[in-house]
């Protein structure tokens, strides 16, 4: 079988930012389908829907990206939390 | 590390070097991981074909990842005409034959198309690159994938050298350089 033979003569000129920019480009494109599910599905879910927009409506969080992004925050520390009190438990 | 689910992954276009590359570096599982569907242009199968890897391109074909788009309309010929002519006066084009430059200026033009929701398109020629940037469109090639597959673990650093090696090996004349960014950046 005859081998696969390359298609740009110019791959001499790719420099490392047009690989960094590569990587980014394709990325975010990957992150911004990832996000767009996970929002998806969690909106789905009709009591977390509720509680968000009450969350918003009493003025805490000026929006819902903002009420998520501290609900992730929080969600964060406690998981750090719960690994500390494992780990001094197991000591 | 990102775990992506199969939900994530995303439609471009490519152009046929990016998939020479692939099939080069026998890395066609990173294309099913990252990409839910890839377009191409019926004039690249002769391309495949004069590259030896018209075997290859048809079985993604058959397993519906890659669709081919079989005819454009009057007015995306006449627009490709135009980017296939503008591909040619970049300074970095070493191919001045406008018609050698159709297939990818027919894919930079069948990309736009709205229904196809096409998020990147694929290019490696730097010529066509730039192109492309000039009229919006958001590109990738295939050291971006490459670079995606090491960051999300599923290549080591040494992986990416043997990979980007056999390429240069074949005939795609990556600097070591380069290839040497790729895998101490991205690699596992």
């Amino acid at each position: 079988m005859p081998s696969i033979t390359p298609h740009e003569s110019d791959a001499d000129l790719f420099t490392p930012e047009d690989v960094d920019k590569d990587f980014a480009s394709l990325r975010e494109a990957l992150l911004e389908k990832q996000i767009q599910r996970l929002v998806r599905e969690l909106l789905r879910q009709s009591d977390i829907y509720a509680t968000l927009q009450q969350l918003v409506t009493s003025g805490r969080f000026a929006n819902e990206v903002e009420a998520l992004a501290h609900a992730v925050r929080t969600l964060q520390f406690a998981v750090s939390m719960e690994k500390q009190a494992y780990a001094m438990h197991d000591r | 590390m990102t775990i992506f689910s199969s939900e994530d992954r995303v439609i471009v276009a490519a152009d046929t070097g990016p998939l020479l590359s692939v099939f080069q570096s026998n890395t066609t599982e990173f294309l099913r991981r990252y990409f839910s569907r890839i377009i191409i242009v019926q004039s690249q199968l002769a391309e495949f074909q004069k590259h030896s890897a018209a075997t290859e391109i048809q079985s993604l074909i058959d397993e519906d990842l890659v669709v081919v788009i079989q005819n454009l309309t009057d007015k995306e010929e006449v627009e490709a005409m135009e980017v296939a002519r503008r591909i040619v006066t970049e300074p970095s084009c070493r191919d001045s034959i406008i018609q050698n430059h159709l297939p990818e200026a027919e894919l930079i033009v069948v990309s736009q198309r709205l229904e196809l929701q096409c998020k990147k398109i694929l290019v490696d020629e730097k010529a066509a690159r730039s192109v492309a940037e000039a009229l919006g469109l958001e590109i990738s090639g295939f050291l971006g994938i490459l670079a995606n597959a090491g960051f999300d673990g599923l290549l080591t650093k040494n992986e990416i050298r043997q990979l980007l090696q056999g390429c240069q090996r074949q005939g795609t004349h990556y600097a070591s350089s380069l290839i040497e960014h790729v895998a101490q950046t991205y690699g596992r």
